[in-house]
């Protein structure tokens, strides 16, 4: 080993271990571009936008949404901010948990909320694009405050989701009932002008 | 000539540690971005806006709708409480309690997530079915043969991993203080 002393070993392994780096934070931040069979792909596979789609009971049978609970009924709704906000809405649960959570194209969940923040028996909430925000902030009107959750989507496509818990095997099929009654419909800013 | 057959080596062998870091950041084997709680796992802020590369990554790859930050947390173990892979050969029992949340669900899943088959053709356990001690712990039992109690069926054989989700739990992140006291010990039997 007289042609390789101790020093060129170690700059050796330096160069490696920074090449090594470099693979490993570029193939880190290229899966979420690459990624065939992320979750909105899959949504998109089975739904198509603003209409409400039972997602499939997770079973040994249905391999669709991996880490899915067999026990909550589950389903989605797509949405498209280009022709305006788009408003989700839900009925709260007579017993037990039910969530609406919103997620971006990115498959990142960047809004949930749950039964508890429920208004008048409805979970609701106005999905908006940062411009659509703007206007909607500068229309408002100061003594009659608008009463909508608004939040802002960082893509201007994605998904809602309604997650509704059963209590018991037997409440299943009403648990689906009402993470079916989940409803996503766009709402041009138009329409609010008087 | 051996100056470049060296640098074409070591470029090679840069390549494939770099591919198999990130390779083994995302299934589990390094526990880069995880959050510990006893015998379980939860990916750090799993799907949040704030989610950090690994966790977007995993959740990405393995095509999974997460849970929000508010909504529930995931958590996932694949060994028992003295570091034992799972196997569905043996008996475990899971308990006394589990980190305060409204709801929470017990499941056994493969490894890609899904749950597994069994005679029973039952998945999951809620916290709504679980009998409790009058103190308020409970076990739940894990095993391939039907138990009385709180039972939760195991396939036949072969490994396996357990998927607790806390619904509306008091804790968001784990890093809010959790301790593993809090999170339910996984206790193997017996064996064959």
């Amino acid at each position: 080993m007289s042609w390789l002393p101790l020093g060129r070993i170690v700059w050796a392994l330096a160069v490696v271990g920074v090449l090594a780096g470099l693979v490993h934070l570029t193939s880190l931040l290229a899966i979420p571009a690459v990624a065939q069979h992320d979750a909105y792909a899959r949504v998109e596979a089975i739904g198509r936008p603003f209409a409400t789609v039972a997602l499939p009971p997770a079973s040994p049978a249905s391999r669709a949404f991996p880490f899915a609970d067999p026990a909550v009924a589950s389903s989605v709704c797509l949405y498209d901010l280009a022709k305006g906000p788009v408003r989700a809405r839900a009925p709260q649960a007579r017993a037990g948990f039910a969530a609406l959570s919103f997620h971006s194209r990115r498959g990142i969940v960047y809004f949930a909320l749950t039964d508890r923040a429920a208004n008048k028996g409805q979970m609701e909430a106005l999905i908006v694009t940062p411009e659509q925000l703007r206007v909607l902030v500068a229309r408002d009107d100061e003594d009659n405050p608008s009463q909508d959750l608004r939040i802002v989507s960082p893509t201007p496509r994605g998904f809602v989701m309604a997650r509704v818990l059963s209590d018991s095997p037997d409440l299943m099929p009403a648990a689906e009932a009402q993470a079916g009654a989940m409803t996503c419909e766009s709402e041009p800013i138009a329409e609010a002008e008087k | 000539m051996r100056a470049y057959l060296l640098a074409a080596a070591l470029s090679l062998g840069a390549l494939m540690l770099g591919l198999w870091t990130t390779q083994a950041a995302l299934t589990g084997a390094l526990p880069i971005s995880v959050e510990r709680l006893g015998p379980w796992r939860a990916p750090a802020r799993s799907g949040a806006d704030e989610a950090d590369p690994y966790a977007h990554a995993r959740v990405e790859r393995s095509g999974e709708i997460p849970l929000g930050l508010g909504e529930g947390l995931r958590l996932a173990a694949a060994s028992d409480s003295d570091g034992n892979a799972l196997n569905a050969r043996c008996l475990y029992r899971v308990g006394p309690h589990v980190p305060s949340a409204r709801y929470w669900t017990l499941e056994a899943v493969d490894e890609d997530g899904f749950p597994l088959e069994n005679l029973a053709q039952r998945y999951v356990l809620r916290s709504g079915e679980i009998l409790r001690e009058p103190d308020g712990e409970f076990w739940i039992w894990l095993s391939a043969r039907a138990r009385a109690g709180n039972w939760l069926p195991l396939p036949a054989s072969g490994g396996f991993a357990l998927t607790l989700r806390l619904y509306d739990p008091a804790l968001t992140g784990l890093a809010a203080g959790a301790d593993s006291a809090s999170a339910p010990r996984i206790e193997r039997v017996r064996c064959g």
